[in-house]
C-alpha cells in the first residue's frame, strides 16, 4: 500500500472524525450501492461512483475498518470498470468499421488509467505509474 | 457515448445527475456547513486539513453541485477564519517539545493546503505557481 500516513485524514484525531462523521458514512453507503448495480445496464453512473472511489477511498478518509474493507471496495470497482471497458470496447470496433471510434478509443485509455490507480491502491508496494489524475479527466493538478 | 469532446467521468448528463443527487441525499455540504458554523464543534488542526483535503478532491466542475458552487468559497472563508484562530488557541495550551513542533508542522501543512483551495475560489492573493503540499504526496495512487 502506498504510504500515506504523513496525510492529514490519516492522522488519528482525523480519522476518527471522519469515520463518525453520518453525511461522510452516508456518501459511502450511496456509492457502495451504486458498485452494487450492472455495470453494463448504468455504464455512466458506474463510472462516476468510481470516481468517488479513486476520489475518497483512502485509508482513514473512508469509513471502513480496515484496509482489507477498503480493498473490496476497491475491488468492486475495479471489476466494474473492467466490465465498462469491455462494453466501450466492443463499441469502438464496431465503430471502427466507420471511422468514427477515435473518441471511444481515447475513452478506453482513460478508463484504464482509472483502473491502473485502483491497482495501485490495493497493491502492497507503489507501483511505478504516474502519480497524476488520468489524462481524460482534463484536470491540472498542483506538482510536488 | 453523447459528449465527444470531454471524456471525464462526470461529462455526461447522467453522471452530473447522479452526483447531485449524492450530494443531495448525504448531505455532505450541509453537514460540513454546520460543523464549520458551530462554535462548539471546535474542529482542531488535522480535522480542518481533512475538510480541506476533502473539498479539494470534490471541488472539480461536474462533481461539486453546479447551484452550490458559491458555498464552496463560503467554506473556505469559515475554514481559513477558524484556522487563524487555531493558531493563537494553539498557543496558550502547554505543550511537549515534540507536541509543539507536531502541531506547528500541522499549521503550516493546513496553510499551505488551504492555500490551494483559496486559490480555486479565487481567494488568494498570492502569485506563482502552487506545489502540492507535502503531505499528500502520492494522492492518485
Amino acid at each position: 500500500m502506498p504510504d500515506h500516513k504523513n496525510c492529514p485524514w490519516n492522522q488519528p484525531d482525523a480519522s476518527t472524525w471522519l469515520s463518525g462523521n453520518d453525511s461522510i458514512r452516508r456518501v459511502a453507503r450511496l456509492v457502495e450501492k451504486t458498485l452494487d448495480n450492472d455495470p453494463r445496464q448504468f455504464p455512466i453512473q458506474m463510472r462516476a461512483a468510481t470516481t468517488m472511489v479513486i476520489l475518497l477511498c483512502r485509508a482513514g478518509m473512508w469509513p471502513a475498518h480496515d484496509q482489507e474493507e477498503l480493498n473490496e471496495v476497491i475491488a468492486q470497482a475495479r471489476r466494474n470498470l473492467t466490465m465498462i471497458r469491455e462494453l466501450y470496447s466492443v463499441e469502438s470496433k464496431r465503430r471502427e468499421e466507420v471511422g468514427q471510434h477515435q473518441s471511444l478509443h481515447r475513452l478506453l485509455k482513460g478508463l484504464e488509467a482509472e483502473m491502473r490507480i485502483l491497482d495501485a491502491r490495493m497493491s502492497e508496494s507503489p507501483l511505478n505509474i504516474p502519480d497524476e489524475p488520468p489524462e481524460s479527466w482534463g484536470l491540472t493538478w498542483p506538482k510536488p | 457515448m453523447d459528449n465527444e469532446a470531454d471524456l471525464s467521468p462526470w461529462a455526461h448528463p447522467k453522471a452530473v445527475h447522479w452526483f447531485d443527487s449524492l450530494f443531495e441525499r448525504s448531505g455532505l455540504l450541509q453537514n460540513f456547513r454546520e460543523l464549520l458554523d458551530d462554535k462548539n464543534q471546535g474542529l482542531n488542526c488535522n480535522q480542518l486539513r481533512s475538510m480541506v483535503a476533502l473539498l479539494y478532491l470534490l471541488s472539480i466542475e461536474g462533481i461539486w453541485p453546479a447551484d452550490q458552487r458559491d458555498l464552496l468559497g463560503k467554506l473556505t472563508m469559515r475554514i481559513h477564519s477558524l484556522a487563524r484562530k487555531l493558531q493563537v488557541d494553539t498557543g496558550s495550551k502547554p505543550l511537549t517539545v515534540s507536541a509543539h513542533q507536531k502541531a506547528q508542522h500541522a499549521q503550516v501543512q493546513l496553510e499551505h493546503e488551504l492555500e490551494l483551495l483559496r486559490r480555486l475560489v479565487g481567494m488568494s492573493k498570492r502569485t506563482g505557481p502552487v506545489k502540492r503540499p507535502p503531505d499528500w504526496q502520492r494522492i492518485w495512487n
